[in-house]
């Protein structure tokens, strides 16, 4: 399981690699596909470099394709209200006027974006996307969340919305070599019977947003070491319930529960977590599981001893903030951003954070489930060539330059000299954007001149620019990330029609119950009664056509890796 | 005042005091409840973001105190476009509103009409019944109105409910004065504006009240048709404002340290400053809501 | 000298006739009809995509009838686990409402109108219809934070003697107070102005003449001022009736969690879930269609009893 990680890491490292070879040539990016076979990562990193100069010459068809293309200007559907110009210098702080990164792209590509606004969000239709859909008027370049429309994408190029883009392979080798470099991808965004629908957004290293933090102060007047057990967490809540008369040691928004595995580093103990996950190959549901039923029953003995949350069920964001903030709470699950806030807000006082690692059953054991299910394709902000784009072939490759060494340098990196340099063949961002005095924090900076974050191509280390503190958590909370995670896969209509009609309910009552059971308000003993109701729900339905989808997406994996 | 109130009590002898003492009591309090949101918003606005984050409860007074939030707001130009967007809305949009909607209940209130009921059952209907949204959109855009702040005014023109409520106004007024304008040569139009209107004016005030706050509060036609950011009224830019992860407002407050905090006051800020200008309508108003009128002077 | 051609009372007759004597009239609702057809009527007929599998590529007209003879999705939205439950919430807390939240800016429209202090009044006033303008996010942030086990609600509670640690939000019996408290705090400053302007409109001369007859504070607000009020409530409530099934998803998603579902989970909140997950907009338009059909059926109903009782009535 390790070996996916392993191996789409080393991807990544290839193609910064190669990029730091190749990008005093501006003009190789497209000739490459000829080239470079799919060949284990290890020899291809090395053959990059010579193969690209040589293939230039020797394969390049014969219309000399280079960027930039003749200007020419895409509709898009971005951010929800749309008309936002891209260009306008004022929309950019005077210190990044000529590199902001929309212009780079332009310079780049020649192709301008219009954004019209529309935009569907990473994981479901919005009402703007569904009316553009009924009118027929679609912009040229379509982002949407192309997994989750009615059919997939396959259904999108039957209905004529979208382009199939293998039918313009000429105009995509980048974006053709990077799904052959990486079969686990293009399993996901392939459609069964091969077709290509959109270009995809995807995480070269995915990052955790949110996690498990406690108090260090505390834990240092306590004398008490860091708890890795959830005996010793239990100890620890105890001894800061009594020390600090805190009234919720343990507070998080319940939501976290059932979002994201974002409550996983308290699960983990049980190897189990509420969203279905991976176990020796097979679908689970976590309510479905023994291990679950414990969980749940150990929270609702901490409810009971105070704690946990007495208001658990209806804690919003800032109030669980404010809690952690103001020493009413010392343990909580919370996102970098909320953490920042509290440490801003007790500066001077000693007060002090520390993240901790998903929480295990016997002291020495290796925790399985990371803080939070984050996947590199996660089937958001994929961008489609529309059937009504007046120029499908230069559509095809401004996508396609997003996936080049070139667009993906520039798109995560800015401009080479300007905002990064490469040393040793690792990217490092120069102090006009690690330490911009314009600016609050790197990233804020980086954002100006980098677009690496929900938008189609690959991003590549979103935490360049985080300060170090961040780094610190992002690091403990990134461990053993996705090795349970059930993949973004492609549903056909049958397995989607059977999940879409029962999951929403067994979902609710799940989340209803299991709530209740943790407040009290239900007796946690009539567990059975839940998990028949759910099978009463056809829960086993959903988990056939994930698991049938989940085979299928096995299965083409081994194929494409031939 | 206490001379003139007690001047008043005097002249009146029915009125005892204890009543008036009670009930001022009981509305003191109600007014208390009523203002605590709008002082909490005002106080969340004023807070230092930094130590606001610490903050829960009940909030009795600022935490800390800085004006950064509005300093903020009153370099956001998407606010000032807004507020430019929405009040040609109001002062287009009320004069359609105005007019159609006294056309409308004026129609219905008058007897002998042989369409009045098929009219009435045909409004009444679309106060249950409509295509939902994509029908509506289609529609609409149909007509040429897509991206054209118009899509905001016409499918708005009246409101059935208003209507039927102004009905309810016009209802009260005696048959009699209408006949005698009849007699002296008037149509319907003189008796409409010259004394169902005038008659009414508590109750064309309350339309005039109630158009304008549900043109100042809508945005969702806004955020269905309109496609230009400098098109966009007050309340759609509030809402992208107060998206989570809103880069329209992460770009306002991302040159400020610790920003993130900046989030809460600078929404609250915000809402303080886009509705001040509406709240302050009604004191305009309430004059009209106040004693009765003299029908009888009217008849001669 | 056309009448003549015609038989006296025929129908063209008397249409005729009637288009004489109103020309005017009908000119004048000529611009109202005209804007009910183009914006209500031209689009009424996607209600069609209730019956259908909407495909929005295929249009509403060419898009596949739904199952079971068109009524699928109907059949869908009844057949749900939850559906008997979603009902009974959404009943009741229209009901509650009716009951409790609809006769608050009455009262409150009569307390204005009766006090004499006038500055009083008018602070009031315009105090109480300011919560209006605070948008629900705030208002039903405001709500979680008085309901938390530590918030005012348990302070006040704690003030009377009463020891509660009630996180009241987790609470299924408490939800629907809390609803209409709600309601109540937001609305019935706005929507006595309303009745105010109605009252305002009441002639100064019978209070005059009731003065003259001796009759006293109490007697002129029963006979003179809520007689004169009374066929606004009764249209107003009758509209009111006509909302039943509306129940908006707006502030119960603010102020719910699932551990009062039981209570809180009402049509439009469950509809809305489940369009979060998949776009399903002929579900959706079903539903609305059925809630539609109930409140048209329930405010005949109403208007029926209206115009018997009190001669007051919506049509």
């Amino acid at each position: 399981m390790k070996k996916k990680l392993i191996s789409l890491l080393l991807a990544g490292g290839m193609i910064l690699s190669m990029a730091a070879c190749g990008n005093s040539d501006q003009e190789v990016s497209q000739s490459q596909t000829g080239g470079s076979e799919s060949s284990a990562t290890g020899s291809s990193e090395a053959a990059g470099g010579s193969e690209t100069a040589g293939s230039s010459e020797a394969s390049a068809p014969a219309d000399d394709f280079t960027y930039p293309m003749e200007p020419v200007t895409f509709t898009f559907n971005g951010s929800g209200s749309g008309g936002t110009d891209y260009y306008d210098d004022n929309e950019h702080p005077a210190w990044a006027k000529d590199i902001y990164i929309h212009k780079v792209m332009r310079d780049k590509t020649g192709v301008s974006l219009t954004d019209i606004g529309g935009a569907a969000s990473s994981t479901t239709m919005s009402e703007q996307f569904l009316l553009m859909l009924a009118s027929g008027e679609l912009p040229d370049i379509i982002n949407a969340p192309w997994n989750a429309y009615t059919g997939g994408a396959a259904a999108a190029i039957e209905e004529g919305y979208i382009v199939d883009m293998m039918e313009y392979k000429d105009c995509i080798p980048n974006l053709l070599k990077y799904l052959d470099e990486n079969p686990e991808i293009a399993a996901q965004v392939l459609t069964p019977d091969g077709k290509l629908g959109f270009a995809p957004f995807i995480k070269a290293k995915p990052i955790p947003e949110m996690g498990l933090v406690i108090r260090k102060d505390w834990l240092d007047e306590l004398n008490m070491e860091a708890p890795t057990t959830i005996d010793e967490m239990h100890d620890v809540l105890v001894a800061f319930k009594e020390k600090y008369n805190c009234k919720s040691p343990l507070t998080f928004e319940a939501r976290w529960l059932f979002q994201q595995g974002s409550a996983n580093p308290l699960s983990s103990p049980w190897n189990t977590t509420y969203q279905e996950y991976i176990l020796d190959g097979k679908v689970q549901f976590g309510p479905l599981t023994e291990e679950y039923r414990e969980f749940i029953a150990t929270l609702a003995q901490w409810y009971k001893e105070g704690l946990l949350d007495p208001d658990f069920a209806s804690v919003d964001k800032s109030t669980v903030q404010a809690k952690f903030s103001n020493g009413e709470a010392g343990v909580s699950i919370q996102q970098s951003s909320n953490i920042q806030n509290c440490l801003d807000a007790n500066e001077g006082t000693g007060y002090e954070v520390l993240a901790l690692e998903s929480l295990v059953m016997n002291k020495g054991d290796e925790p399985e489930f990371a803080q939070q299910s984050i996947q590199h394709y996660d089937g958001g902000m994929c961008y489609a060539v529309s059937t009504t784009c007046p120029d499908i072939e230069a559509a095809c490759r401004y996508l396609d330059w997003r996936f080049s060494e070139e667009g993906l340098m520039t798109m995560n990196f800015g401009i080479e000299g300007v905002t990064y340099e490469v040393v040793n063949g690792e990217v490092q961002l120069t102090d006009l954007v690690l330490h911009n005095e314009e600016t609050p924090n790197a990233n804020s900076a980086r954002d100006e001149i980098a677009q690496n974050r929900n938008r189609a191509g690959v991003s590549l280390d979103i935490s360049l620019a985080y300060t170090d503190q961040q780094k610190e958590w992002i690091d403990v909370w990134t461990a053993h990330m996705d090795e349970y995670v059930l993949p973004t896969v492609p549903y056909t209509a049958e397995q989607q029609d059977a999940i879409g009609k029962n999951w929403g309910n067994v979902d609710d009552y799940c989340q209803e119950m299991i709530l209740k059971y943790i407040v009290g308000s239900s007796d946690i003993s009539e567990w059975d009664s839940l998990v028949n109701t759910i099978k009463g729900m056809e829960i086993d339905k959903v988990l056939a056509a994930k698991q049938e989808a989940y085979d299928d997406y096995l299965q083409r994996v081994e194929e494409l890796k031939k | 005042m206490a001379t003139k109130t007690k001047n008043n009590l005097k002249n009146n002898k029915w009125v005892p005091w204890i009543p008036d003492v009670i009930m001022a009591a009981i509305l003191l309090v109600i007014g208390i409840i009523m203002v605590y949101p709008v002082l909490y918003e005002v106080f969340v606005s004023l807070s230092d973001s930094v130590q606001f984050v610490r903050q829960r409860g009940i909030m009795l007074r600022p935490a800390g105190f800085s004006t950064l939030a509005y300093k903020i707001v009153w370099g956001a130009k998407p606010i000032w476009t807004g507020f430019r967007n929405t009040l040609f809305i109001e002062a287009v949009g009320l004069v359609i509103n105005l007019t159609l909607t006294s056309f409308g209940a004026y129609f219905l209130t008058r007897k002998n009409v042989l369409w009045k009921k098929p009219v009435n059952i045909l409004i009444i209907i679309t106060m249950y019944f409509s295509g939902g949204l994509i029908p509506t959109y289609l529609t609409v855009t149909g007509y040429g109105l897509g991206n054209s702040i118009w899509a905001l005014i016409l499918p708005a023109a009246m409101s059935t409910y208003n209507m039927i409520l102004l009905r309810s106004y016009f209802s009260t007024i005696p048959d009699s004065l209408a006949e005698s304008v009849m007699m002296d040569g008037g149509g319907h139009f003189t008796i409409l504006f010259k004394i169902f209107i005038p008659l009414a004016k508590p109750g064309m005030m309350v339309m005039l009240l109630y158009y304008a706050v549900s043109h100042w509060n809508s945005w969702f036609s806004a955020y269905i048709y309109l496609r230009d950011v400098d098109k966009a009224p007050l309340q759609l830019v509030l809402k992208n404002m107060f998206e989570e992860e809103s880069s329209e407002l992460l770009k306002l407050i991302n040159k400020y340290d610790n920003f993130d905090s900046l989030q809460e006051t600078v929404r609250a800020a915000m809402m303080v400053v886009s509705t001040l200008p509406i709240v302050c309508l009604y004191p305009f108003l309430q004059k009209y809501f106040e004693g009765g009128i003299m029908i009888g002077s009217l008849k001669e | 000298m056309k009448e003549k051609n015609l038989q006296p009372k025929s129908r063209k007759y008397i249409m005729a006739k009637d288009f004489r004597r109103n020309r005017m009239l009908y000119l004048m609702v000529l611009p109202v009809v005209a804007f009910y057809i183009l914006f209500s009527y031209v689009p009424m007929s996607g209600i069609v995509i209730a019956f259908k599998d909407y495909k929005p590529m295929l249009g509403m007209w060419r898009s596949p009838w739904a199952d079971n003879g068109g009524l699928g999705n109907f059949m869908e939205f009844f057949a749900n686990p939850f559906f008997g439950r979603i009902l009974k919430n959404t009943l009741l807390i229209s009901l509650y409402s009716i009951i409790f939240s609809f006769p608050a800016p009455v009262i409150l429209a009569l307390l204005l109108n009766e006090i004499r202090f006038k500055k009083c009044r008018r602070v009031v006033q315009t105090v109480s219809y300011m919560p209006h303008f605070i948008s629900l996010v705030v208002v039903c942030g405001m709500v979680r934070q008085f309901c938390l086990s530590d918030g005012l609600f348990n302070n006040l509670f704690q003030l009377l003697g009463m020891n509660s640690g009630n996180s009241w939000l987790q609470i299924p019996e408490a939800f629907r107070t809390i609803y209409v408290g709600t309601d109540i705090w937001q609305a019935m400053g706005w929507n006595s102005i309303i009745y105010l302007a109605a009252i305002a409109g009441v002639d100064h001369q019978l209070y005059e003449a009731a003065e003259i007859d001796g009759a006293g504070r109490w007697k002129k607000l029963l006979h003179i001022t809520f007689p004169t009020i009374r066929p606004t409530i009764i249209l107003l409530l009758i509209m009111q009736v006509g909302k039943t099934m509306n129940v908006g998803y707006e502030k119960i998603l603010l102020l719910y969690n699932s551990t009062i579902y039981e209570t809180a989970d009402v049509i439009s909140t469950y509809t809305y879930r489940k369009g979060l997950l998949d776009f399903d907009y002929s579900y959706s338009t079903a539903v609305n269609l059925f809630n539609s059909v109930i409140n048209f059926a329930l405010v005949i109903i109403a208007n029926k009893i209206s115009s018997k009782v009190s001669e007051t009535s919506l049509f």
